[in-house]
């Protein structure tokens, strides 16, 4: 399964304009019949592949198919220019596994000690780190903090729709019995990804641009990656990949900044840094393996809090609701046996991510030439059966259509997509901690600035959010 | 278009949505209090609507005001672009994808997925039959296939049909 979700993933991760986060919403309902020990895999497979497949397109023809692949255009083109394309996309290939293995290998032996500090949490506690967080991710998350708000209210209002768990009563269901049970996240989710990027991509002259792009690439010795050239790039993975793991385990920053943050370290302590920019291995390793070491780290505060620190674990804390297992301490006296299964998979998805990117990647590289007039319409016919299967119901259908028409301004608009889609998310749980933090400290809420943890996670977040407004008035883009 | 004006009206459809929610709030949510707070400042299943208004109103105003500081010709950091053709062509495909569902409807998945994929592949451009049988023919019926064979999944069948 996780080989079946590699192949898959890198397929989509090859497309320009089709993401991870993409594939794994459209293909969630793939794995719906599979018991969580093969369906969470394949969809690991899928992230993986996905985020991989990424750096195909960058290197190719200078257009990431993922944005953490952004950075590998930087020293990825000009190799391909100079037709050492395969011996890029392999070195990518060994950053990134070797990347995504090490952040595996911290989630591994941290997420257990962590989720016991989540025990000793209780609902105040809940609600002051549910707070940070979204102030993190609405800060952080794209360029401006208004924008990142506004996304991150939209979600808690979207997420209000439906009978309100606690009181039983129903809220803007405007007498629809479908709504009752609020928006379905999957059906969200497609609408958001797959449905606006349609729309983006035919306001964007899709219909025009149906030309070939030829791919500068040659056989021979000087395309062929020797294992001298990645033990001369090892110091640079491993600072890469700690740079990455870094960035993962903080909600919001992502693999987009990991990547140029470990290009421009890597740049800074090279011993060639004039080589940079114009072909370097090491240029095309620092990013990979950084951008991959986010994944791992990422699902740190995911498996221990039940917090997804980006899109994708947002995408992949669904999946793990759809299959039963709800993330944060309780999975792991719930569900530990299939938990360290899952995660010895993603560990293995590595080293199978390596074998297969290895002998395929010259296959995806002519999938970057798949033409979008074909692809997309392809995709809306994924998408609709994909939403629709989730409940078997054509309302469903309508709804995706709805976000894919909000995702579109939202992108249009640069109003960053993360914000919303964790607290569409996560609203029922943050109004629930709300509530409950609200009975135990006796109406007070001020008595969350009395209890250590929360009065310091409050601090944190009201540091951040005066931190990203000075930015922004800095940057003179609030 | 400029930062100036995305932040003027995204400010602008902020305050809008949170007149919109205030205005369907009472009769849309419980004003009972839940549960357990009663006996405490009463707090209500309208707690987070009514944070959401405030919070909207805030950041409209806020986007609004900062709208002010940036002056036209600062650079944008951004490509907001929309043009009348890229608008038409975004509109024509939002109404094709609109009349899907509603199709499905009517005439089921397989034969609603080939009608929708054959207008869409000659609108968005295939012209080449091969490309048309692949986008067009396989794609369903491999669909149908993975789902209604595979995953036991009912596709809709059509009202007209049955």
């Amino acid at each position: 399964m996780i080989c079946g979700g590699i192949i898959l993933g890198m397929l989509v991760g090859s497309l320009p304009g089709l993401t991870a986060t993409m594939a794994i919403a459209i293909l969630i309902p793939l794995s719906f019949n599979l018991p969580p020990l093969l369906g969470i895999p394949f969809l690991v497979g899928i992230f993986k592949g996905g985020l991989y497949g990424g750096a195909i397109p960058a290197i190719l023809i200078s257009t990431p198919g993922t944005g953490g692949a952004a950075a590998t255009i930087f020293d990825g083109y000009p190799m391909a220019q100079q037709g050492k394309a395969n011996k890029a996309i392999r070195m990518s290939l060994v950053a990134s596994s070797v990347g995504d293995t090490l952040s595996d290998m911290v989630l591994f032996v941290f997420m257990v000690p962590l989720a016991m500090v989540a025990l000793f949490f209780g609902s105040p506690e809940y609600f002051a780190l549910f707070v940070f967080s979204l102030v993190l991710i609405a800060g952080v998350t794209g360029e401006s903090v208004l924008k990142g708000l506004l996304s991150a209210f939209l979600g808690l209002i979207v997420s209000a729709i439906g009978i309100d768990s606690v009181s039983g009563s129903s809220r803007f269901i405007f007498g629809s019995i479908n709504l009752a049970s609020g928006i379905t996240f999957m059906t969200m989710l497609i609408g958001l990804f797959a449905i606006s990027e349609i729309l983006v991509q035919a306001e964007g002259g899709l219909i025009k641009n149906t030309k070939k792009i030829k791919v500068q690439s040659e056989s021979g010795e000087k395309d062929k990656l020797s294992w001298a050239e990645i033990w001369g790039v090892r110091r640079v993975i491993f600072q890469s990949s700690a740079i990455g793991t870094f960035i993962g385990i903080i909600p919001g920053l992502g693999a987009p900044i990991a990547a140029f943050l470990a290009y421009s370290f890597a740049k800074r302590t090279s011993k060639t840094p004039e080589a940079f920019g114009k072909g370097h291995l090491e240029g095309v390793a620092a990013p990979e393996a950084a951008n991959s070491a986010v994944n791992g780290a990422n699902f740190l505060p995911l498996f221990a809090f039940g917090i997804p620190g980006d899109i994708i674990t947002a995408v992949m804390l669904g999946a793990f609701i759809v299959h039963g297992m709800r993330p944060g301490p309780e999975l792991f006296e719930n569900h530990a046996a299939t938990m360290y299964a899952i995660i010895w998979g993603m560990v293995f998805s590595n080293f199978f991510l390596l074998v297969l990117g290895w002998f395929l990647s010259k296959y995806y590289a002519k999938i970057v030439l798949i033409p979008k007039n074909i692809l997309f319409p392809s995709i809306i016919a994924i998408a609709v059966v994909g939403s629709y299967s989730v409940n078997n119901n054509l309302f469903d259908v309508k709804i995706m259509i709805v976000f894919g028409v909000i995702g579109f301004l939202m992108k249009k608009f640069h109003v960053p997509l993360a914000p919303m889609i964790i607290t569409a998310l996560l609203g029922r749980s943050i109004e629930n901690s709300l509530i409950q933090s609200y009975i135990v400290l006796d109406g007070n809420l001020l008595q969350l600035f009395q209890r250590p943890i929360s009065a310091v996670l409050l601090l944190l977040a009201f540091i951040t959010i005066v931190f990203s407004f000075i930015q922004s008035i800095k940057k003179r883009n609030l | 278009m400029s930062d100036k004006s995305v932040n003027i009206y995204l400010g602008i459809f902020s305050i809008i949505l949170s007149s919109i929610i205030y205005i369907f709030i009472p009769s849309q949510v419980s004003m009972e209090p839940i549960p357990g707070t009663e006996d405490l400042v009463k707090i209500t299943p309208a707690a987070i609507p009514y944070i959401c208004v405030t919070a909207f109103i805030v950041i409209g105003c806020l986007l609004i005001i900062s709208s002010i500081f940036l002056n036209e010709e600062t650079q944008s950091q951004h490509e907001y672009s929309f043009k009348a053709d890229g608008l038409v062509r975004g509109l024509v495909t939002l109404l094709i994808v609109i009349s899907y569902p509603f199709l499905l409807e009517l005439l089921g998945y397989l034969l609603t997925t080939i009608l929708i994929l054959l207008v869409l592949n000659i609108y968005f451009g295939t012209r080449k039959l091969w490309q048309l049988a692949l986008g067009v023919l396989i794609l369903p019926i491999f669909i149908t296939y993975i789902f209604r064979d595979l995953m036991y999944i009912p596709l809709p069948t059509g009202s007209v049909l049955n």
